[in-house]
């Protein structure tokens, strides 16, 4: 699963651990998530998407596009 | 438990599980000392009070351990279960090869006759903490 998380963070001008820290989760979790290495479960993908004021979809891609 | 990966201090969590693991494995040290001094007399009891609170000590630090797994985040916690998995797989493989080797060994052969060496059984599970942390050292470098 692709994701725009290092675009929107970049957006908002938030560092890795300050997302990490608004999302309580920790710094090695947003990394993984933004290099594709790890999908968020359902319920952070939400915060994620609520945090930047988006839908899922918007920011979570099954087939690469973003 | 005792291993890589579990005993960092750098959360609230870490911390309150490394104190309270260290809290109890010290006054279980403190008992296995006063046994000592009192060279395990009188005989049978204090190697029962030694044993029970060994045993207490274990299940103590496990229980600690699994408070201490729902507090982590999600990809660590993850990797915490995946670790433990793996560990089991290994386990299952590891005495699948001992029970083909041991018709193969003389020293397995005969080593269940010998009662003594019936104390190392439970020892053999402490073997699969470092596999543990090994797993867990190589699922932290994927993620």
């Amino acid at each position: 699963m692709k994701n725009c998380l290092r675009v929107l963070r970049a957006q908002h001008d938030l560092s890795q651990g300050d997302l990490a820290e608004k999302l309580d989760v920790s710094r090695q979790t947003v990394n993984a998530i933004e290099t594709g290495r790890y999908d968020p479960s359902l319920p952070l993908a939400f915060k994620i998407a609520a945090l930047f004021g988006r839908t899922i979809e918007e920011v979570f891609s099954p087939n690469g596009n973003k | 438990m005792l291993l890589w990966g579990t005993f960092g201090t750098k959360t609230p969590a870490e911390r309150r599980y490394v104190m309270r693991s260290c809290i109890a494995g010290g006054a279980v040290l403190a008992i296995v000392l006063f046994a000592l001094a009192m060279h395990f007399r009188p005989r049978p009891i204090m190697v029962r009070i030694v044993c029970i609170a060994f045993g207490s000590l274990i299940t103590y630090i496990a229980w600690e351990f699994r408070r201490y797994l729902y507090q982590l985040d999600e990809l660590a916690r993850r990797m915490q279960m995946e670790a433990m998995a793996c560990t089991y797989i290994t386990g299952l493989v590891m005495a699948a090869w001992l029970a083909v080797l041991w018709p193969f060994s003389h020293f397995l052969v005969h080593w269940p006759y010998k009662p003594m060496l019936l104390f190392l059984i439970p020892f053999l599970y402490f073997l699969l903490e470092p596999i543990r942390a090994g797993w867990l050292y190589y699922l932290s470098r994927r993620y």
